[in-house]
Protein backbone atom coordinates (compact mmCIF):
# COMPACT_ATOMS: atom_id res chain seq x y z
CA UNK A 1 0.00 0.00 0.00
CA UNK A 2 2.69 2.26 0.74
CA UNK A 3 4.03 2.15 -3.15
CA UNK A 4 0.82 3.41 -3.74
CA UNK A 5 1.97 6.79 -5.15
CA UNK A 6 5.40 4.89 -6.23
CA UNK A 7 6.46 3.71 -9.79
CA UNK A 8 4.33 6.34 -11.17
CA UNK A 9 6.37 9.76 -12.04
CA UNK A 10 2.99 11.94 -11.33
CA UNK A 11 5.12 15.27 -11.74
CA UNK A 12 5.68 14.40 -15.26
CA UNK A 13 2.14 13.41 -16.39
CA UNK A 14 0.84 16.95 -14.87
CA UNK A 15 0.65 18.56 -18.28
CA UNK A 16 -1.02 15.53 -20.11
CA UNK A 17 -3.94 15.22 -16.68
CA UNK A 18 -4.26 18.80 -16.91
CA UNK A 19 -5.41 18.69 -20.24
CA UNK A 20 -7.49 15.44 -19.90
CA UNK A 21 -9.31 16.93 -17.03
CA UNK A 22 -9.44 20.23 -18.98
CA UNK A 23 -11.08 18.33 -22.14
CA UNK A 24 -13.29 16.10 -19.26
CA UNK A 25 -14.84 19.41 -18.70
CA UNK A 26 -15.32 20.86 -22.49
CA UNK A 27 -17.06 17.32 -23.18
CA UNK A 28 -19.65 17.93 -19.87
CA UNK A 29 -20.33 21.52 -20.16
CA UNK A 30 -20.56 21.36 -24.21
CA UNK A 31 -22.52 18.07 -24.77
CA UNK A 32 -24.68 18.92 -21.49
CA UNK A 33 -26.00 22.47 -22.39
CA UNK A 34 -26.56 20.86 -26.02
CA UNK A 35 -28.50 18.02 -23.50
CA UNK A 36 -30.85 20.81 -22.09
CA UNK A 37 -31.74 22.91 -25.43
CA UNK A 38 -32.48 19.51 -26.94
CA UNK A 39 -34.36 17.89 -23.73
CA UNK A 40 -36.34 21.74 -23.33
CA UNK A 41 -37.22 21.50 -27.31
CA UNK A 42 -38.88 17.95 -27.22
CA UNK A 43 -40.57 18.37 -23.63
CA UNK A 44 -42.14 21.39 -25.26
CA UNK A 45 -42.79 19.12 -28.45
CA UNK A 46 -44.29 16.34 -26.65
CA UNK A 47 -47.01 18.64 -25.06
CA UNK A 48 -47.74 19.90 -28.96
CA UNK A 49 -51.19 19.54 -29.43
CA UNK A 50 -50.12 18.98 -33.48
CA UNK A 51 -49.65 15.27 -33.44
CA UNK A 52 -46.37 14.77 -36.12
CA UNK A 53 -44.57 17.25 -33.47
CA UNK A 54 -45.42 15.55 -30.56
CA UNK A 55 -44.87 11.77 -32.13
CA UNK A 56 -41.38 12.67 -33.79
CA UNK A 57 -40.44 13.79 -30.31
CA UNK A 58 -41.60 10.60 -28.98
CA UNK A 59 -39.67 8.47 -31.64
CA UNK A 60 -36.41 10.81 -30.78
CA UNK A 61 -36.97 10.27 -26.97
CA UNK A 62 -37.73 6.28 -26.91
CA UNK A 63 -35.19 5.91 -29.10
CA UNK A 64 -31.52 7.42 -27.72
CA UNK A 65 -33.38 6.52 -24.03
CA UNK A 66 -33.00 2.63 -25.29
CA UNK A 67 -29.96 2.84 -27.06
CA UNK A 68 -26.37 1.71 -24.95
CA UNK A 69 -24.45 4.98 -25.21
CA UNK A 70 -21.74 3.23 -26.16
CA UNK A 71 -23.40 1.74 -29.60
CA UNK A 72 -24.15 4.92 -30.23
CA UNK A 73 -20.64 6.54 -29.67
CA UNK A 74 -19.14 3.55 -32.02
CA UNK A 75 -22.03 4.41 -34.41
CA UNK A 76 -21.15 8.19 -34.75
CA UNK A 77 -17.73 7.85 -34.67
CA UNK A 78 -16.92 4.45 -36.17
CA UNK A 79 -20.10 4.11 -38.53
CA UNK A 80 -20.37 7.59 -39.61
CA UNK A 81 -16.40 7.17 -41.01
CA UNK A 82 -16.64 4.35 -42.39
CA UNK A 83 -19.35 5.90 -45.06
CA UNK A 84 -17.07 9.31 -45.17
CA UNK A 85 -18.15 11.31 -42.73
CA UNK A 86 -15.43 12.16 -40.21
CA UNK A 87 -16.53 13.44 -36.68
CA UNK A 88 -13.88 14.01 -34.56
CA UNK A 89 -13.76 12.37 -31.12
CA UNK A 90 -14.73 15.30 -29.33
CA UNK A 91 -17.52 15.98 -31.90
CA UNK A 92 -18.80 12.27 -32.03
CA UNK A 93 -18.69 12.37 -28.50
CA UNK A 94 -20.15 15.56 -27.34
CA UNK A 95 -22.84 14.93 -30.43
CA UNK A 96 -23.33 11.17 -28.35
CA UNK A 97 -23.59 12.82 -24.88
CA UNK A 98 -25.92 15.12 -26.23
CA UNK A 99 -28.48 13.62 -28.16
CA UNK A 100 -28.36 10.32 -24.98
CA UNK A 101 -29.08 13.14 -21.97
CA UNK A 102 -30.98 15.04 -24.16
CA UNK A 103 -33.77 11.94 -24.17
CA UNK A 104 -33.23 11.60 -20.82
CA UNK A 105 -33.50 15.44 -20.04
CA UNK A 106 -36.87 15.85 -22.01
CA UNK A 107 -38.56 13.18 -19.37
CA UNK A 108 -37.83 15.23 -16.71
CA UNK A 109 -38.46 18.64 -18.24
CA UNK A 110 -41.81 17.23 -19.24
CA UNK A 111 -42.69 16.06 -15.85
CA UNK A 112 -41.50 19.16 -14.68
CA UNK A 113 -43.92 21.12 -17.35
CA UNK A 114 -47.17 18.68 -16.62
CA UNK A 115 -46.19 19.26 -12.89
CA UNK A 116 -47.60 22.95 -13.31
CA UNK A 117 -51.09 22.74 -12.32
CA UNK A 118 -53.46 23.92 -15.64
CA UNK A 119 -54.74 26.58 -13.61
CA UNK A 120 -51.59 28.49 -13.11
CA UNK A 121 -51.56 28.97 -17.06
CA UNK A 122 -55.34 29.70 -16.68
CA UNK A 123 -54.13 32.68 -13.66
CA UNK A 124 -52.05 34.15 -16.56
CA UNK A 125 -53.84 34.02 -19.09
CA UNK A 126 -56.59 35.55 -17.10
CA UNK A 127 -53.70 38.80 -16.29
CA UNK A 128 -53.44 39.30 -19.90
CA UNK A 129 -50.30 37.60 -20.70
CA UNK A 130 -49.66 36.59 -23.65
CA UNK A 131 -49.35 32.61 -24.33
CA UNK A 132 -45.31 33.19 -24.95
CA UNK A 133 -44.79 35.35 -21.89
CA UNK A 134 -47.15 32.56 -19.83
CA UNK A 135 -44.51 29.99 -20.69
CA UNK A 136 -41.29 31.98 -19.92
CA UNK A 137 -42.75 33.79 -16.58
CA UNK A 138 -45.16 31.60 -14.93
CA UNK A 139 -44.77 27.51 -16.64
CA UNK A 140 -41.13 27.39 -17.12
CA UNK A 141 -39.51 28.74 -13.38
CA UNK A 142 -42.31 26.45 -11.84
CA UNK A 143 -41.11 23.45 -14.02
CA UNK A 144 -37.65 24.11 -13.45
CA UNK A 145 -38.17 24.41 -9.63
CA UNK A 146 -39.65 20.22 -10.21
CA UNK A 147 -37.12 19.48 -12.31
CA UNK A 148 -33.58 20.56 -10.62
CA UNK A 149 -33.22 17.13 -8.34
CA UNK A 150 -33.57 15.06 -11.85
CA UNK A 151 -31.39 17.69 -13.79
CA UNK A 152 -29.01 17.17 -11.28
CA UNK A 153 -28.59 13.88 -11.06
CA UNK A 154 -28.24 13.69 -14.75
CA UNK A 155 -25.72 16.46 -14.95
CA UNK A 156 -23.35 14.49 -12.55
CA UNK A 157 -24.39 11.10 -14.37
CA UNK A 158 -23.05 12.66 -17.64
CA UNK A 159 -19.76 13.76 -16.46
CA UNK A 160 -19.21 10.36 -15.43
CA UNK A 161 -20.61 9.65 -18.86
CA UNK A 162 -17.96 11.72 -20.41
CA UNK A 163 -15.45 8.69 -18.99
CA UNK A 164 -17.11 6.64 -21.89
CA UNK A 165 -14.96 8.60 -24.31
CA UNK A 166 -12.36 5.90 -23.90
CA UNK A 167 -13.65 4.04 -25.99
CA UNK A 168 -13.28 6.30 -29.14
CA UNK A 169 -10.20 7.69 -27.48
CA UNK A 170 -11.29 11.19 -26.72
CA UNK A 171 -8.50 12.53 -24.75
CA UNK A 172 -10.32 13.37 -21.69
CA UNK A 173 -9.83 11.92 -18.33
CA UNK A 174 -10.02 7.72 -18.73
CA UNK A 175 -8.40 8.18 -21.74
CA UNK A 176 -5.62 9.66 -20.03
CA UNK A 177 -5.34 7.32 -17.31
CA UNK A 178 -5.24 4.34 -19.64
CA UNK A 179 -2.24 5.89 -21.43
CA UNK A 180 -0.28 6.53 -18.23
CA UNK A 181 -1.59 3.14 -17.26
CA UNK A 182 -0.17 1.14 -19.89
CA UNK A 183 2.69 3.51 -19.66
CA UNK A 184 4.05 2.69 -16.14
CA UNK A 185 1.84 -0.96 -15.59
CA UNK A 186 0.70 0.38 -11.79
CA UNK A 187 -3.26 0.42 -13.01
CA UNK A 188 -4.32 0.16 -9.59
CA UNK A 189 -2.42 3.30 -8.70
CA UNK A 190 -3.32 5.16 -11.55
CA UNK A 191 -7.27 4.49 -11.57
CA UNK A 192 -7.27 5.01 -8.28
CA UNK A 193 -6.27 8.34 -8.79
CA UNK A 194 -8.07 9.34 -11.96
CA UNK A 195 -11.55 7.99 -9.67
CA UNK A 196 -10.42 10.43 -7.24
CA UNK A 197 -10.42 13.13 -9.66
CA UNK A 198 -13.80 12.31 -10.95
CA UNK A 199 -15.00 12.48 -7.02
CA UNK A 200 -12.87 15.61 -6.52
CA UNK A 201 -15.42 17.11 -9.92
CA UNK A 202 -18.25 15.33 -8.99
CA UNK A 203 -18.85 15.75 -5.14
CA UNK A 204 -19.18 19.68 -4.77
CA UNK A 205 -21.27 19.80 -8.28
CA UNK A 206 -23.70 17.23 -6.49
CA UNK A 207 -23.52 19.69 -3.44
CA UNK A 208 -23.43 22.91 -5.75
CA UNK A 209 -26.86 21.78 -7.42
CA UNK A 210 -28.23 20.73 -4.00
CA UNK A 211 -28.19 24.03 -3.12
CA UNK A 212 -29.59 25.34 -5.82
CA UNK A 213 -32.61 23.01 -5.61
CA UNK A 214 -32.69 24.60 -2.09
CA UNK A 215 -32.61 28.35 -2.76
CA UNK A 216 -34.88 27.52 -5.68
CA UNK A 217 -37.60 26.32 -3.75
CA UNK A 218 -37.15 29.32 -1.15
CA UNK A 219 -38.36 31.71 -3.62
CA UNK A 220 -35.20 33.61 -3.65
CA UNK A 221 -34.49 35.92 -6.76
CA UNK A 222 -31.63 34.05 -8.49
CA UNK A 223 -32.22 35.60 -12.37
CA UNK A 224 -30.81 39.16 -13.12
CA UNK A 225 -34.19 40.23 -13.63
CA UNK A 226 -36.18 39.21 -10.73
CA UNK A 227 -33.00 40.70 -8.85
CA UNK A 228 -33.62 43.81 -10.22
CA UNK A 229 -36.91 43.75 -9.19
CA UNK A 230 -36.80 42.73 -5.98
CA UNK A 231 -34.40 45.49 -5.36
CA UNK A 232 -36.74 48.26 -6.78
CA UNK A 233 -39.37 46.95 -4.33
CA UNK A 234 -37.16 47.56 -1.43
CA UNK A 235 -35.68 50.72 -1.86
CA UNK A 236 -39.62 52.03 -3.29
CA UNK A 237 -40.61 50.89 0.19
CA UNK A 238 -37.55 52.25 1.66
CA UNK A 239 -38.08 55.71 1.04
CA UNK A 240 -42.06 55.40 -0.43
CA UNK A 241 -44.25 55.52 2.35
CA UNK A 242 -45.66 58.72 0.77
CA UNK A 243 -46.66 56.31 -2.17
CA UNK A 244 -49.69 54.96 0.18
CA UNK A 245 -50.72 58.12 1.85
CA UNK A 246 -53.74 59.33 -0.91
CA UNK A 247 -54.14 55.30 -1.75
CA UNK A 248 -56.50 54.43 1.55
CA UNK A 249 -59.21 56.63 3.25
CA UNK B 1 -73.89 62.60 -8.12
CA UNK B 2 -72.44 65.72 -9.13
CA UNK B 3 -73.50 65.80 -12.95
CA UNK B 4 -76.65 67.24 -14.49
CA UNK B 5 -79.45 66.50 -13.33
CA UNK B 6 -80.93 66.15 -17.33
CA UNK B 7 -78.69 63.30 -18.25
CA UNK B 8 -78.94 60.07 -16.51
CA UNK B 9 -75.41 58.64 -16.95
CA UNK B 10 -75.23 55.20 -15.64
CA UNK B 11 -78.55 55.14 -18.18
CA UNK B 12 -76.76 56.47 -21.29
CA UNK B 13 -73.55 54.51 -21.19
CA UNK B 14 -72.84 50.95 -22.12
CA UNK B 15 -73.07 48.60 -19.29
CA UNK B 16 -69.40 46.99 -17.73
CA UNK B 17 -70.73 43.67 -18.67
CA UNK B 18 -73.64 42.73 -21.23
CA UNK B 19 -74.44 39.14 -21.86
CA UNK B 20 -77.29 37.74 -24.53
CA UNK B 21 -78.67 34.24 -25.12
CA UNK B 22 -75.22 33.15 -23.87
CA UNK B 23 -75.05 29.43 -24.21
CA UNK B 24 -72.06 26.91 -23.35
CA UNK B 25 -72.19 22.64 -23.72
CA UNK B 26 -69.68 20.72 -23.06
CA UNK B 27 -69.41 17.82 -25.27
CA UNK B 28 -73.25 16.84 -25.54
CA UNK B 29 -74.13 18.81 -21.90
CA UNK B 30 -75.28 22.28 -22.10
CA UNK B 31 -74.62 24.36 -19.15
CA UNK B 32 -75.43 27.62 -20.07
CA UNK B 33 -78.89 27.46 -22.07
CA UNK B 34 -79.57 31.44 -22.43
CA UNK B 35 -78.31 33.77 -19.81
CA UNK B 36 -78.69 37.58 -20.54
CA UNK B 37 -76.97 40.44 -17.45
CA UNK B 38 -76.32 43.38 -17.51
CA UNK B 39 -73.53 44.60 -14.95
CA UNK B 40 -73.88 48.75 -14.83
CA UNK B 41 -70.57 50.74 -14.28
CA UNK B 42 -70.01 50.30 -10.15
CA UNK B 43 -72.37 47.53 -9.58
CA UNK B 44 -71.97 44.51 -7.37
CA UNK B 45 -73.16 41.78 -8.70
CA UNK B 46 -73.98 38.18 -6.34
CA UNK B 47 -74.10 35.24 -8.12
CA UNK B 48 -75.99 33.01 -6.24
CA UNK B 49 -77.09 28.75 -6.76
CA UNK B 50 -76.08 25.59 -6.53
CA UNK B 51 -73.10 24.30 -7.96
CA UNK B 52 -73.67 23.10 -11.03
CA UNK B 53 -75.52 25.55 -12.00
CA UNK B 54 -73.54 27.57 -14.64
CA UNK B 55 -72.62 30.64 -11.96
CA UNK B 56 -68.74 29.68 -12.60
CA UNK B 57 -69.26 29.04 -16.30
CA UNK B 58 -70.78 32.34 -16.61
CA UNK B 59 -67.39 33.72 -15.70
CA UNK B 60 -65.73 32.44 -17.19
CA UNK B 61 -67.30 33.37 -20.30
CA UNK B 62 -66.70 36.39 -19.71
CA UNK B 63 -63.52 36.70 -19.89
CA UNK B 64 -63.27 34.14 -22.50
CA UNK B 65 -61.36 31.20 -20.44
CA UNK B 66 -64.14 29.26 -21.83
CA UNK B 67 -65.79 29.80 -25.15
CA UNK B 68 -69.14 30.48 -25.53
CA UNK B 69 -71.20 28.00 -27.83
CA UNK B 70 -73.12 30.77 -29.27
CA UNK B 71 -74.67 34.49 -27.92
CA UNK B 72 -73.20 37.46 -27.70
CA UNK B 73 -70.51 39.14 -24.36
CA UNK B 74 -69.98 42.79 -24.47
CA UNK B 75 -67.71 44.46 -22.28
CA UNK B 76 -67.99 48.35 -21.80
CA UNK B 77 -69.62 48.24 -25.57
CA UNK B 78 -66.65 46.84 -27.34
CA UNK B 79 -68.40 43.28 -28.67
CA UNK B 80 -65.98 40.80 -27.98
CA UNK B 81 -68.21 37.39 -28.72
CA UNK B 82 -70.94 37.29 -31.22
CA UNK B 83 -72.03 34.58 -33.59
CA UNK B 84 -69.82 32.12 -32.44
CA UNK B 85 -66.49 33.97 -32.96
CA UNK B 86 -64.41 35.23 -30.35
CA UNK B 87 -61.90 37.87 -30.03
CA UNK B 88 -58.64 36.74 -30.91
CA UNK B 89 -54.66 37.47 -30.81
CA UNK B 90 -54.22 40.82 -28.78
CA UNK B 91 -57.30 41.98 -28.59
CA UNK B 92 -57.99 38.75 -26.30
CA UNK B 93 -54.92 39.75 -24.43
CA UNK B 94 -55.93 43.45 -23.93
CA UNK B 95 -59.64 42.15 -23.31
CA UNK B 96 -58.52 39.55 -20.73
CA UNK B 97 -56.29 42.71 -18.78
CA UNK B 98 -59.87 44.77 -18.65
CA UNK B 99 -61.60 42.20 -17.06
CA UNK B 100 -59.74 41.12 -13.83
CA UNK B 101 -60.17 37.61 -12.83
CA UNK B 102 -60.18 35.95 -8.90
CA UNK B 103 -60.23 32.23 -8.76
CA UNK B 104 -60.91 29.68 -5.69
CA UNK B 105 -57.87 28.59 -4.69
CA UNK B 106 -56.02 32.04 -5.07
CA UNK B 107 -53.39 30.72 -8.00
CA UNK B 108 -50.87 33.19 -6.94
CA UNK B 109 -47.71 32.56 -8.66
CA UNK B 110 -45.56 30.21 -6.25
CA UNK B 111 -42.27 31.00 -7.57
CA UNK B 112 -43.03 34.56 -6.72
CA UNK B 113 -42.90 36.95 -3.79
CA UNK B 114 -46.12 38.83 -3.48
CA UNK B 115 -45.05 41.60 -4.64
CA UNK B 116 -43.87 40.35 -7.92
CA UNK B 117 -46.85 38.45 -8.06
CA UNK B 118 -48.55 42.11 -8.98
CA UNK B 119 -45.81 43.08 -11.02
CA UNK B 120 -45.46 40.70 -13.70
CA UNK B 121 -48.66 41.07 -15.50
CA UNK B 122 -47.96 44.81 -15.34
CA UNK B 123 -44.90 44.47 -16.82
CA UNK B 124 -44.81 41.60 -19.21
CA UNK B 125 -48.43 42.34 -19.98
CA UNK B 126 -49.66 45.64 -20.06
CA UNK B 127 -45.72 46.89 -20.51
CA UNK B 128 -45.65 48.77 -17.48
CA UNK B 129 -42.02 50.04 -16.69
CA UNK B 130 -40.42 48.37 -14.07
CA UNK B 131 -40.41 50.84 -11.56
CA UNK B 132 -44.04 52.58 -11.73
CA UNK B 133 -45.30 48.89 -12.00
CA UNK B 134 -43.21 48.28 -8.27
CA UNK B 135 -44.50 51.76 -7.04
CA UNK B 136 -48.38 50.45 -8.50
CA UNK B 137 -48.18 47.09 -7.26
CA UNK B 138 -46.58 48.03 -3.42
CA UNK B 139 -49.96 50.58 -3.85
CA UNK B 140 -52.17 47.67 -4.32
CA UNK B 141 -50.78 45.38 -1.56
CA UNK B 142 -51.54 48.58 0.93
CA UNK B 143 -54.48 48.45 -0.58
CA UNK B 144 -55.77 45.17 0.67
CA UNK B 145 -53.53 45.02 3.92
CA UNK B 146 -50.48 43.16 2.65
CA UNK B 147 -47.52 46.20 2.65
CA UNK B 148 -45.79 44.38 4.85
CA UNK B 149 -45.94 41.17 3.14
CA UNK B 150 -44.06 42.72 -0.37
CA UNK B 151 -41.82 40.53 -0.16
CA UNK B 152 -42.94 37.41 1.03
CA UNK B 153 -43.43 33.99 -0.92
CA UNK B 154 -46.93 32.61 -1.09
CA UNK B 155 -45.88 29.30 0.71
CA UNK B 156 -45.48 31.75 3.56
CA UNK B 157 -48.46 33.39 3.82
CA UNK B 158 -52.39 32.40 4.60
CA UNK B 159 -54.73 31.24 2.44
CA UNK B 160 -56.95 34.99 3.09
CA UNK B 161 -53.25 36.56 2.63
CA UNK B 162 -52.83 34.92 -0.62
CA UNK B 163 -55.93 35.64 -1.87
CA UNK B 164 -55.93 38.96 -0.94
CA UNK B 165 -52.44 39.06 -3.29
CA UNK B 166 -54.91 37.70 -6.09
CA UNK B 167 -56.82 40.43 -5.64
CA UNK B 168 -54.60 43.20 -5.66
CA UNK B 169 -53.13 41.60 -8.52
CA UNK B 170 -56.30 42.18 -10.79
CA UNK B 171 -56.79 45.19 -9.52
CA UNK B 172 -53.54 46.91 -10.38
CA UNK B 173 -54.31 46.53 -13.91
CA UNK B 174 -57.33 48.72 -13.39
CA UNK B 175 -59.59 46.73 -14.49
CA UNK B 176 -63.19 47.87 -16.01
CA UNK B 177 -64.63 44.46 -13.66
CA UNK B 178 -63.48 42.23 -11.30
CA UNK B 179 -64.90 38.98 -11.28
CA UNK B 180 -64.83 36.44 -8.30
CA UNK B 181 -65.07 32.75 -8.18
CA UNK B 182 -65.87 31.45 -5.41
CA UNK B 183 -62.99 34.04 -3.55
CA UNK B 184 -63.97 32.06 -0.19
CA UNK B 185 -64.63 28.72 -0.04
CA UNK B 186 -61.42 27.56 0.23
CA UNK B 187 -61.07 29.60 2.88
CA UNK B 188 -60.95 29.28 7.05
CA UNK B 189 -63.83 31.39 8.42
CA UNK B 190 -61.23 34.14 10.01
CA UNK B 191 -59.65 34.43 6.21
CA UNK B 192 -62.94 34.50 4.52
CA UNK B 193 -63.94 37.17 6.87
CA UNK B 194 -60.66 39.13 5.68
CA UNK B 195 -61.36 38.75 2.03
CA UNK B 196 -65.40 39.85 2.37
CA UNK B 197 -63.75 42.71 4.12
CA UNK B 198 -61.44 43.51 0.93
CA UNK B 199 -64.38 43.09 -1.22
CA UNK B 200 -66.88 45.47 0.59
CA UNK B 201 -63.97 48.58 0.25
CA UNK B 202 -64.09 48.25 -2.80
CA UNK B 203 -67.68 47.80 -3.22
CA UNK B 204 -67.42 51.17 -1.46
CA UNK B 205 -64.52 52.44 -3.87
CA UNK B 206 -67.21 52.12 -6.90
CA UNK B 207 -65.49 49.30 -8.80
CA UNK B 208 -67.78 47.17 -10.38
CA UNK B 209 -67.60 43.54 -9.45
CA UNK B 210 -69.49 40.05 -10.32
CA UNK B 211 -69.10 37.82 -7.39
CA UNK B 212 -70.08 33.75 -7.08
CA UNK B 213 -70.74 33.45 -3.26
CA UNK B 214 -72.04 30.97 -1.19
CA UNK B 215 -72.16 33.60 1.44
CA UNK B 216 -75.55 34.73 1.87
CA UNK B 217 -75.06 37.72 4.50
CA UNK B 218 -72.13 39.09 2.30
CA UNK B 219 -74.59 38.41 -0.92
CA UNK B 220 -76.92 40.74 0.84
CA UNK B 221 -75.09 42.72 2.67
CA UNK B 222 -72.58 44.03 -0.15
CA UNK B 223 -74.14 43.27 -3.21
CA UNK B 224 -76.56 45.77 -5.29
CA UNK B 225 -78.01 42.51 -7.26
CA UNK B 226 -78.11 39.42 -7.21
CA UNK B 227 -78.64 36.46 -10.35
CA UNK B 228 -79.85 33.27 -9.14
CA UNK B 229 -78.86 30.77 -11.75
CA UNK B 230 -80.28 27.32 -11.76
CA UNK B 231 -79.58 24.53 -14.31
CA UNK B 232 -77.94 26.69 -16.75
CA UNK B 233 -80.21 29.94 -16.89
CA UNK B 234 -80.96 33.03 -14.33
CA UNK B 235 -84.34 31.95 -12.83
CA UNK B 236 -84.55 34.94 -10.55
CA UNK B 237 -82.74 38.80 -10.12
CA UNK B 238 -83.26 41.56 -8.84
CA UNK B 239 -82.17 43.77 -5.95
CA UNK B 240 -80.17 42.07 -3.38
CA UNK B 241 -81.78 42.19 -0.57
CA UNK B 242 -85.44 41.27 -1.94
CA UNK B 243 -84.42 38.34 -3.46
CA UNK B 244 -82.41 36.82 -0.83
CA UNK B 245 -85.35 38.08 2.00
CA UNK B 246 -88.12 38.01 0.22
CA UNK B 247 -87.30 35.71 -2.85
CA UNK B 248 -90.25 34.70 -5.37
CA UNK B 249 -89.21 31.66 -7.59
CA UNK B 250 -89.82 28.35 -6.05
CA UNK B 251 -86.37 27.06 -6.62
CA UNK B 252 -84.54 30.44 -4.93
CA UNK B 253 -86.98 29.77 -2.05
CA UNK B 254 -85.65 26.48 -1.73
CA UNK B 255 -81.93 27.18 -1.94
CA UNK B 256 -82.35 30.35 0.38
CA UNK B 257 -84.24 28.43 3.32
CA UNK B 258 -81.73 25.34 2.50
CA UNK B 259 -78.87 27.84 2.92
CA UNK B 260 -79.97 29.37 6.38
CA UNK B 261 -81.79 26.37 8.21
CA UNK B 262 -78.53 24.58 7.22
CA UNK B 263 -75.69 25.12 9.40
CA UNK B 264 -73.14 26.83 6.77
CA UNK B 265 -69.80 23.96 6.35
CA UNK B 266 -66.95 25.70 5.00
CA UNK B 267 -64.86 23.19 3.62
Amino acid sequence: MNDLFQGVPWADYVPDLWAAFLSTLSYTVVSFVAAAVIGLVTALARLAKFRPVSAAAQIYTETFKNLPLITELYILYFGLASVGVNLSAFQAGSLGLALFYGAYLSEIFRAGLRGVPKAQREAAYALGLSSGRTLRHVILPQAARIAVPGTSTMMVDLLKGTSLMVAIGGGELMTQGTLIASDTFRALQVYIVIGLIYLALCAPLSRLMLRLERRMHAGDALSPSRRRVCGLIRQVRQDGTALYASSRS
Amino acid sequence: MSTSPSRPVVESESPAIRLRALRKSFGGHEVLKGVALDIRHGEVMSVLGRSGGGKSTVLRCVNLLERPTSGTIEIDGETIFADGEAVRGQKLVRLRRRVGMVFQNFQVFPHLTAAENVVLPLVHGAEVPEPEAVEQALRMLHRVGLADKALRTPDTMSGGEQQRVAIARALALNPVALLFDEPTSALDPESTREVLGVIKELAADGMTMVVVTHELGFARDVADRVAFFDDGVIVEEGDAQEVIGNPRHPRTRAFITGMETEPHTVH
